[in-house]
């Protein structure tokens, strides 16, 4: 279906409309207005009704936003159908109404923190209220191809009553966009607080208005970005930086004696193929430990049977040669370790990249290929993942842990010190509930400034 | 004859090869298509037999028997970093080159002996002056190391070999104190300045990298008429603000050179030819890399593992028999696309693609 979205957007404009300087400023300058008529007081209740609304919009399969992105997004972005259907359909499960509210008191204590000062149990008996407030206008960097992060925090903006500009990557806003346009279908006003434009990233002409329009960037991409985006940026903005991070499973002797096996390599798997495994909570190493069963040797050869079958369902699609190069480089250097070491064995599908298996019994962390390769290590204990992750250490978002319920506390409680910030079981890796603490920090709390009033 | 000794024949045998290809212009009277195919077959048996890391490869793919070069199984470039993949007995390695690339810290390692740089030289020594015509008076200016400041650096070893045919030549890079190459600017702009006092041709060697310091030192003056110059080795990420046409158009602005006169080599330390994209004074567009007849160089599809179609983009493999005494197949890390006269390069398959090479954001 061929379907032209209306210019509502800057990044809806014809390519030939070059953005000036001087358009992104009148662009902040009119979010600010529009935040002040129509958003600003907004009721929270009225917000996620809002919200709850729109996500049930995008799971149901007659909507025509839903349709477009179904239909284009092959085209459009780096994934198949299959793929998108998939994650637009575990995205908007999760942005429920009950699932805004639980975010709302976990974050801020209180329903209607966001609405006028009031108190909690705690807050009551100690003679205060308190009243959360979020920026007037927020820009947001996405860093990457998925939408769930973007989605998510405009859903938080607009919660904490934020204008919002998203400076998209260059021709990559295909599936947000969307998202911005249905915001603007179900509530023209909220849309008239909300803006998108695609640039090629460093354009200091461009980015400089934004950066002295915003009260807060949250940005995501390279550390090495953040760091260069952070020096841009006025010293009062506020900034929230997401940096690249990498996930990885740990499965233990004794957890994996409590584990269907077949369910743990269909969930490993799941959170493979979930976006092609370009999140950064799907999980790009598994360490077994050695001793188990299934050995480390079966349990590679499930997981590539699984990903096999996988691919005849949810086939991962085409993908750049540049990403293809990538693969089979790695794929090459590995078979030719396997020609002479039974240590390594790799499974890999025939005539094409689309999913790749090596098992090796090096502990140290081996960053994926993404597009569904998956690096398996046998590993002794807990210690020698650790030692083995050490390099990455700071940059693991989440470990999806298979233990055994005596083992699992002390676990994690080593994984948590050691700085990893999420542990979950398999298959739920690359699908965080809406109040997880992205990369261990309250996603909605970060936004606000609070106002106390001491009674 | 031991297959040792064999190996030693078939080295000999190629230098005097690669002269006679060279005396007929390249023509590929010497090794033609069958020619090739015939030596490459007869490399392959000794490779299999003598080299101790290869032969499992080898082994594990059943192509022992195979006659056609093009099946023969590809060491990737990579694959260096961890193993030694040389057939040369211990006690005749006289050193080794290793290559600049800095993952992980891992440097690929190519070893060399007495036999095995001679057959290098022999091969590198052709091809660079079927491209690089310069003028007899020219004074060179190599902008790396010297080879006895940087003698595992492959480049720096094959500018020492060509430099001897210069009568005046000069090497302005010096290794620094964190171990990397800088230029000695003061000696270079002096020298520089001489031959512009003396209106003699300069003929430049050096890496993309030593190019963009180059751009920098404003006091240098165009070169002189005739002047010509040979850029490499910008391909593994060391030029991180420019683009390789931008660079180009820069230079050509800069010094007053002709574009004819502005080559790219296209080498590797785990390689023992190289490939270039034009003969200085041709104007032939597109350009594309060329290696000599010794070697061939196919772009192969990352999905299918086949030649791609003409103008498809693939990854490079290069079967070099100047490589006699390592592994004659080899397959790169790099994009190229496959064009008629040979390969136009697209970079290193392993760079992130949100990030173009000037691109400060991913964004």
């Amino acid at each position: 279906m061929e379907r032209e979205l209306p210019d509502f957007f800057l990044t809806d404009l014809p390519r030939e409309a070059a953005l000036t300087p001087a358009i992104i400023a009148d662009a902040c300058e009119t979010l600010r207005r529009n935040r002040l008529r129509y958003l600003r007081d907004r009721s929270t209740e009225s917000l996620v009704a809002t919200f709850g609304g729109l996500a049930e919009k995008w799971l149901d399969d007659r909507y025509p936003l839903r349709q477009l992105a179904l239909a284009q997004g092959e085209s459009r972005t780096q994934y198949p159908a299959a793929v998108i259907r998939r994650g637009l359909d575990e995205l908007f499960s999760s942005l429920t109404k009950d699932g805004l509210e639980r975010l709302i008191l976990q974050d801020l204590g209180h329903l209607r923190r966001l609405d006028d000062p009031v108190s909690d149990e705690l807050e009551r008996r100690a003679e205060r209220k308190s009243f959360a407030l979020g920026p007037e206008l927020i820009a947001h960097v996405p860093g990457g191809a998925i939408p769930n992060p973007t989605v998510t925090g405009l859903i938080l903006g607009f919660l904490v009553r934020s204008a919002q500009f998203v400076k998209c990557a260059e021709g990559a806003s295909f599936l947000i966009r969307l998202f911005a346009h249905s915001v603007y279908e179900t509530d023209p006003k909220l849309g008239a607080c909300l803006e998108l434009a695609d640039w090629r990233g460093g354009d200091r002409d461009l980015e400089t208005p934004l950066w002295q329009a915003a009260d807060c960037v949250v940005a995501m991409g390279s550390d090495e970005t953040m760091r260069e985006l952070e020096k841009q940026l006025p010293c009062q903005t506020r900034f929230l930086p997401y940096g690249h991070r990498v996930s990885f499973v740990y499965l233990t002797k004794a957890g994996l004696v409590e584990t269907s096996p077949r369910n743990l390599v269909a969930g490993i798997v799941d959170d493979v193929v979930r976006w092609n495994q370009s999140g950064c909570l799907s999980p790009q190493v598994i360490y077994v430990e050695n001793g188990t069963t299934p050995n480390p040797e079966q349990l590679t050869k499930w997981l590539a049977d699984e990903l096999a079958s996988r691919e005849a369902s949810e086939p991962r699609g085409k993908i750049s040669d540049r990403a293809a190069g990538r693969i089979a480089n790695s794929r090459h250097l590995y078979e030719i370790r396997a020609a002479s070491s039974t240590d390594t064995v790799v499974y890999a599908s025939r005539g094409s990249t689309a999913w790749t298996v090596v098992l090796d019994h090096e502990p140290r962390f081996q960053g994926s290929c993404a597009n569904r390769f998956l690096h398996v290590k046998a590993v002794e204990n807990l210690d020698e993942v650790l030692g083995g992750a050490e390099e990455v250490r700071g940059q693991v978002s989440c470990v999806g842990l298979v233990a055994a319920a005596t083992e699992a506390p002390a676990l994690v409680r080593r994984l948590a010190r050691w700085g990893v910030t999420r542990v979950c079981p398999v298959g739920r890796m690359q699908t965080p509930p809406i109040v997880w603490r992205h990369d261990g920090r309250p996603s909605l709390g970060d936004l606000v400034t609070w106002a106390d009033w001491e009674l | 004859m031991n297959e040792l000794s064999a190996l030693s024949t078939f080295s000999d045998e190629l230098i005097r090869l690669f002269d006679r290809e060279a005396q007929a212009q390249f023509d590929g009277s010497a090794i033609g298509e069958d020619a090739f195919a015939g030596l490459a077959r007869r490399l392959f048996r000794l490779q299999t037999s003598l080299n101790p890391r290869y032969r499992p490869v080898v082994e594990s793919t059943g192509l022992a028997s195979v006659d056609d070069w093009r099946r023969f199984p590809c060491v990737p470039t990579a694959a260096f970093r961890d193993s030694d993949w040389s057939c040369i007995p211990q006690q005749e390695r006289t050193g080794a080159f290793v290559s600049s690339g800095t993952t992980r810290g891992l440097r690929s390692r190519h070893c060399h002996s007495r036999r095995s740089l001679a057959l290098y030289r022999g091969s590198l020594y052709r091809w660079f002056f079927h491209h690089f015509r310069s003028p007899r008076n020219a004074q060179l200016m190599v902008l790396t190391p010297s080879p006895k400041d940087a003698p595992d650096s492959s480049l720096a070893y094959m500018f020492g070999a060509v430099s001897q045919a210069f009568e005046e030549a000069d090497f302005y890079g010096r290794i620094s104190t964190d171990r990397a190459w800088e230029l000695d600017r003061q000696r270079l702009v002096t020298d520089w300045n001489e031959a512009r006092r003396r209106d003699r041709p300069v003929a430049l060697l050096g890496t993309a990298f030593s190019f963009v310091w180059l751009l920098e030192l404003r006091e240098l003056p165009p070169l002189p008429a005739e002047s010509l110059l040979l850029e490499t080795g910008g391909y593994k990420g060391l030029v991180q603000e420019w683009r390789r046409s931008d660079l180009y158009d820069a230079l050509i602005s800069r010094f007053g050179l002709e574009r004819n006169r502005l080559l790219s080599e296209y080498g590797m330390c785990e390689l023992s030819s190289q490939a270039y994209d034009c003969r200085a004074g041709d104007s032939a567009e597109p350009r594309s890399f060329r290696f000599p007849p010794w070697a061939r160089c196919q772009v192969i599809s990352p999905e299918t593992e086949q030649e791609v179609e003409m103008g498809a983009t693939g990854l490079i493999r290069v079967f070099d028999l100047a490589n006699a005494w390592s592994v004659m197949a080899v397959q790169t890390g790099d994009l190229g696309r496959r064009l008629a006269g040979g390969v136009q390069l697209l970079g290193r398959a392993s760079e992130t693609e949100l990030r173009g090479c000037s691109l400060r954001f991913e964004a």
